[in-house]
């Protein structure tokens, strides 16, 4: 009863077109007021201590560190080097801007930044050698997704902040199948380059790519510096993330010279702007999930599906059907922050994995980026492109439909997941 | 000046941001090169983190950097779009006082008490804690602005932020910085 309550308020004030965050505050308050004793005082205790969480403390530092590193020039560098790697092949543009799409995952955690950043290069540069804007454009928007799979990446800091799990290991589990994902795309463009005869560049000189690849480097080192400072034992992923900010200051400055001293604050701005809207969000879903436990919804529901004798695999086909429908309404981050902490004592009691399920949830974050009406990789390749957006729904489908055969291997091939992770970190105890 | 004045906030909370992710790594640099980390480092930057979002949210409701799902409102008439969003906005006030009560009354209390912060030890706990009424007024005043806009008709729905549309303006300013140099 109150848990019907809870989302009927949320879903009403969200289609109202309240902010996300607010939507969730708000029906959060009403259902404590209305059922529970909680004093106003304690709830905004609650809402001040996320300011206390020490894990989501490494948001605003990874959008800081991306927002200095999505320039042009950082682009171009990994471009250059993917195009020299993998140019020579049939369709090799196309392969390159996959593999270019991968580096720069590496050093942002945003989808529809990495397709903006590497996009708005390659998509001409592959009409110009003639592929098609529709070829182009498809690509693009799904090589895109692989922002929030490959680490760093916001929507797993925050699955790790719900969860309570190590960001770590949740990082070194996106590797593997975000170069799966990869992969598979490149192997796709490969088999409709050989049928449609699609144009392979001229081999790059070997001194091409040894110096295209030290002009990427810097790059590079980004994401070498989050993960071997993690697991070096050197410093926590929150303090990975602010030296990895304090470094990107240094590259984009110093190194590359992308932005000049008197740009930085600008950046600054930008990057305030999305950590105030994303914590703020996050704040007030602290609440949502307080009212969770309080009424022991995700117990209710756990309870109930055990005594269903539902089995792990039947219980993952329903997380994906939910999370493939909420990805189309709403907000990766929110949708985590909303479900994570109902599916999570579920999958602990079925034995399945917590880290496997939060790289299905990530799996299933990408695809709602390139399905409408709130794909936000689509609507960004309409702007970038200026196809009508329709268009552009057409042009992803094909593509789209192998994210989802990945998504099938991912949900029943825990080991692409786990195997990183408990190589590298041992077992975990769970 | 009054140009200054617009922009406080934006300078206000960029420098937060600024000073939070130099503590941290600073601290990293004394941990390891001095061998000494710094005591207060973690709390000071917690503190900042609260001012940072909490004053930050007010600011996002100016500049329009909340985000939402704004596709069913616009399926109405216009008439009507500017009904749902009088209805919306102050369903939002009625979020924020009842905050801003909550946070006053917490705050009011931890200022009776007297407690002083673990690590930064000659500052109150109030005195961080502060944000949480300061900032929900602040919120309170962003969105009596926007309602009255609404009323006025010089707006008929939320100031939502088009994040597609973001992406790409970042990015394109940024490729002009770079061809200016």
């Amino acid at each position: 009863m109150n848990s019907l309550a809870l989302f009927l308020l949320l879903f009403a004030f969200m289609f109202l077109g309240m902010p996300i965050s607010i939507a969730l505050g708000l029906s959060s308050l009403l259902t404590i007021m209305l059922f529970a004793q909680d004093s106003l005082a304690s709830l905004a205790i609650k809402l001040f201590e996320t300011s206390e969480h020490y894990t989501l403390m490494a948001i605003p530092y990874f959008i800081l560190g991306g927002a200095l590193m999505s320039t042009g020039g950082v682009a171009k560098r990994l471009i250059r080097f993917a195009v020299a790697c993998v140019g020579h092949v049939r369709g090799g543009l196309a392969i390159a801007a996959v593999l270019a799409c991968t580096f720069f995952a590496a050093v942002s955690g945003s989808s529809p930044a990495t397709v903006v950043a590497i996009g708005s290069i390659m998509i001409a540069g592959m009409i110009r050698q003639g592929y098609t804007q529709k070829f182009a454009a498809g690509v693009m928007a799904n090589a895109g997704t692989l922002g929030i799979l490959m680490p760093p990446s916001i929507v797993m800091v925050v699955y790790a902040a719900v969860t309570e799990l190590s960001v770590g290991r949740l990082f070194l589990a996106g590797i593997l199948p975000a170069m799966l994902l990869a992969l598979l795309l490149m192997v796709a463009i490969y088999v409709r380059a050989r049928i449609e005869n699609l144009p392979a560049q001229p081999r790059a000189s070997f001194s091409e790519i040894l110096s295209s690849g030290r002009d990427a480097i810097p790059g590079f080192l980004l994401l070498f510096i989050i993960m071997g400072g993690i697991y070096g034992g050197i410093f926590t992923p929150t303090e990975a993330a602010a030296v990895a900010a304090v470094y990107a200051v240094f590259v984009s400055v110093v190194v590359y010279k992308d932005l000049k001293l008197k740009d930085l604050p600008h950046t600054f701005v930008e990057a305030s702007k999305t950590t105030v809207m994303l914590m703020f969000i996050i704040a007030n879903a602290m609440l949502f999930a307080h009212v969770l436990t309080t009424e022991r919804i995700p117990q209710i529901i756990a309870e109930q599906i055990v005594a269903l004798g539902m089995e792990p695999w039947q219980f993952l086909i329903v997380v994906n059907i939910i999370l493939l429908i909420a990805g189309n309404f709403m907000e990766p981050t929110a949708i985590i922050l909303i479900l994570a902490p109902i599916f999570f004592p579920i999958a602990t009691q079925l034995g399945i994995d917590p880290i496997h399920l939060g790289i299905i949830m990530v799996v299933n974050m990408e695809i709602g980026m390139v399905t409408p009406p709130v794909g936000l990789n689509l609507f960004v390749t309409s702007g970038i492109t200026g196809m009508p957006l329709i268009a552009v729904v057409r042009a992803a489908l094909p593509w789209l439909s192998l994210l989802l055969i990945f998504l099938v291997i991912i949900t029943y091939v825990p080991t692409i997941s786990t195997f990183l992770p408990d190589l590298l970190m041992g077992k975990a105890l769970s | 000046m009054k140009n200054f004045l617009n922009h406080f906030e934006e300078y206000f909370v960029a420098s937060l941001l600024a000073i939070m992710t130099l503590i941290t790594c600073v601290n990293v640099f004394f941990r390891y090169v001095l061998e000494a980390s710094i005591g207060w480092a973690f709390e000071a930057t917690t503190f900042l983190f609260a001012w940072l979002i909490f004053i930050g949210a007010s600011w996002g409701i100016k500049i329009g950097a909340h985000i939402g799902v704004d596709a069913v409102v616009k399926l109405l008439s216009p008439s009507m779009q500017r009904v749902a969003t009088t209805i919306a906005i102050l369903l939002c006030i009625l979020y924020a006082c009842v905050v801003l009560y909550g946070g006053t009354v917490y705050v009011y209390k931890i200022y009776e008490i007297g407690i002083m912060s673990q690590d930064i030890h000659w500052l109150p706990q109030w005195m961080p804690r502060f944000v949480l009424p300061l900032g929900y007024a602040l919120v309170i005043y962003r969105l009596l602005q926007l309602l009255r806009d609404v009323l006025t008709g010089k707006r008929t729905n939320f100031n939502l932020a088009d994040e597609a549309k973001d992406a790409i303006e970042t990015f394109k300013t940024e490729a002009k910085q770079e061809s200016r140099s």
